[in-house]
């Protein structure tokens, strides 16, 4: 046999991993200093569409508002506005995700940062030809459960969502916030 | 300390951690490390009208056409890359999704597009199409791009440091980490495959979009419930041997000795390992 490369440990066993991926990468606060590291505060000024606004922002950005209220602060360096932080969710078919777009004063996207990622199609049963296999193995021993599951080769899900909920959030700026 | 971020780039999340002693340090590499993808992402898209490869595949139709380091860097890998795998990697391929409506058809494109890479003709730092043909890099830039990030964060101080684009990772520091692979009969659970130290591993499955994988040759769907995930020194080798080792699993142990790589096969009979050697069955155990 092949002596294993030096950077792979040969995986010379599966194990069973826990469904429902989920990771929070950053607070609201860290990446409010990731997006305007030169900003000293940030002031809260959650913005409210009248029914006008919504059709406006629905029409321009091609998507559904599901919610009226939007978090939304804006950034100061001393008492000079830099920009605005918009708290923002999507909801794919596989995916909830929370995320922030930066716009400098000119409304244009400075930055994007996830804060928390967490995946909707967990806890299905395994496939019965392959729970077989499982079985025959597992003397009795319950099936690892990994509650940081971090590396996951083949995750390819889309980024369309964001993409969607960053136009909607440009279309918020137009609306309200110049 | 650890600092873990993740943006939207190259059509999927792109997440990078960084491990070491100093906060500022691990912003400042993950910011720059951020940045080198985006320009990536900029100049290698097929799908935005106004990219640099865009403009090369609307320009290399009809003469020589200048490329970027970074897209002369890639294109060459994409020619190494076709040749060895005797065609089953094609970035030609980009005519046939364009036919199927899985890619766009902008501006100045061939309307009826051909397949078959020896079109290509590469010279240096410029590059012209013998055929009215179109090239998609996406199936191995994504990988360049992991690779170029990964280089940025060790280059910039990181004591260790992961990049995943949506399932196309590399590592790079002392401690191995595991890596998991998604069950192709059921996405949302993962199996614990390998431990990466210094390495990638990339996966090639349509479990979120059923039928946009295609044999190059015979326009056949692959992995229809199942998947490949190979394991290479970088990011580049990984995600592109994935595809043909996917297309034809005969011929994948000469190409995987070829770059020192190894595959990982799920599907709904189990589990099986490819390398040099041969395919055999990979035991599946649960953890104690």
């Amino acid at each position: 046999m092949t002596p294993s490369p030096a950077w792979l440990l040969l995986p010379a066993a599966c194990f069973a991993a826990t469904p429902a991926l989920a990771v929070q990468y950053l607070t609201i606060e860290a990446a409010q200093k990731l997006l305007f590291p030169e900003a000293s505060s940030f002031v809260s000024k959650p913005v409210r569409l009248d029914e006008a606004q919504k059709k406006f922002v629905e029409k321009s950005a091609g998507v559904r508002m599901r919610y009226r209220e939007q978090p939304v602060w804006q950034a100061m360096a001393g008492d000079t506005p830099v920009g605005w932080f918009v708290l923002d969710e999507v909801y794919g078919k596989h995916e909830f995700i929370t995320y922030a777009v930066a716009l400098d004063v000119t409304g244009a996207v400075r930055g994007v940062e996830i804060l928390d990622y967490r995946e909707t199609h967990g806890g299905q049963i395994v496939n019965p030809k392959w729970r077989a296999q499982f079985e025959g193995r597992r003397h009795g021993a319950k099936l690892k459960l990994d509650d940081d599951i971090q590396n996951i080769s083949g995750a390819t899900l889309s980024c369309k969502h964001i993409s969607e909920g960053v136009r909607r959030v440009l279309a918020l700026h137009e609306v309200a916030l110049k | 300390m650890i600092l873990r971020r993740a943006q939207p780039w190259l059509g999927t999340l792109v997440e990078i951690t960084a491990e070491g002693d100093d906060a500022a340090t691990l912003v400042a590499a993950s910011n720059r490390a951020f940045a080198r993808i985006a320009a990536i992402h900029d100049a290698m898209s097929f799908q935005d009208a106004e990219s640099e490869l865009t403009r090369v595949n609307r320009g290399a139709q009809r003469d020589w056409t200048a490329l970027s380091p970074d897209l002369a860097a890639v294109f060459a890998a994409a020619l190494d890359f076709a040749c060895a795998s005797c065609g089953l990697f094609d970035p030609s391929i980009a005519g046939r999704l364009v036919a199927s409506g899985h890619l766009p058809r902008h501006p100045g494109f061939p309307a009826h597009p051909l397949t078959g890479w020896q079109a290509i003709e590469l010279d240096g730092d410029r590059v012209r199409y013998r055929a009215p043909l179109l090239v998609d890099l996406s199936g191995i830039a994504k990988g360049y791009a992991v690779d170029a990030a990964l280089a940025s964060l060790v280059e910039a101080g990181v004591a260790a440091a992961t990049v995943n684009a949506g399932g196309d990772l590399a590592r790079a520091g002392a401690a191995a980490v595991p890596v998991y692979a998604r069950l192709p009969q059921n996405p949302g659970t993962s199996l614990r495959l390998a431990e990466l130290a210094n390495g990638a591993a990339a996966t090639s499955a349509d479990y979120f979009q059923p039928g946009h994988l295609c044999h190059p040759q015979t326009g056949d769907a692959l992995c229809r419930a199942s998947s490949v995930t190979v394991f290479a020194a970088d990011c580049l080798h990984a995600d592109a041997l994935t595809k043909p080792v996917a297309a034809d699993p005969a011929r994948a142990p000469a190409l995987l000795a070829r770059y020192g790589a190894q595959a990982v096969r799920l599907d709904v009979h189990g589990a099986w390992i490819g390398d040099a050697d041969g395919w055999r069955a990979l035991p599946l155990e649960a953890a104690a």
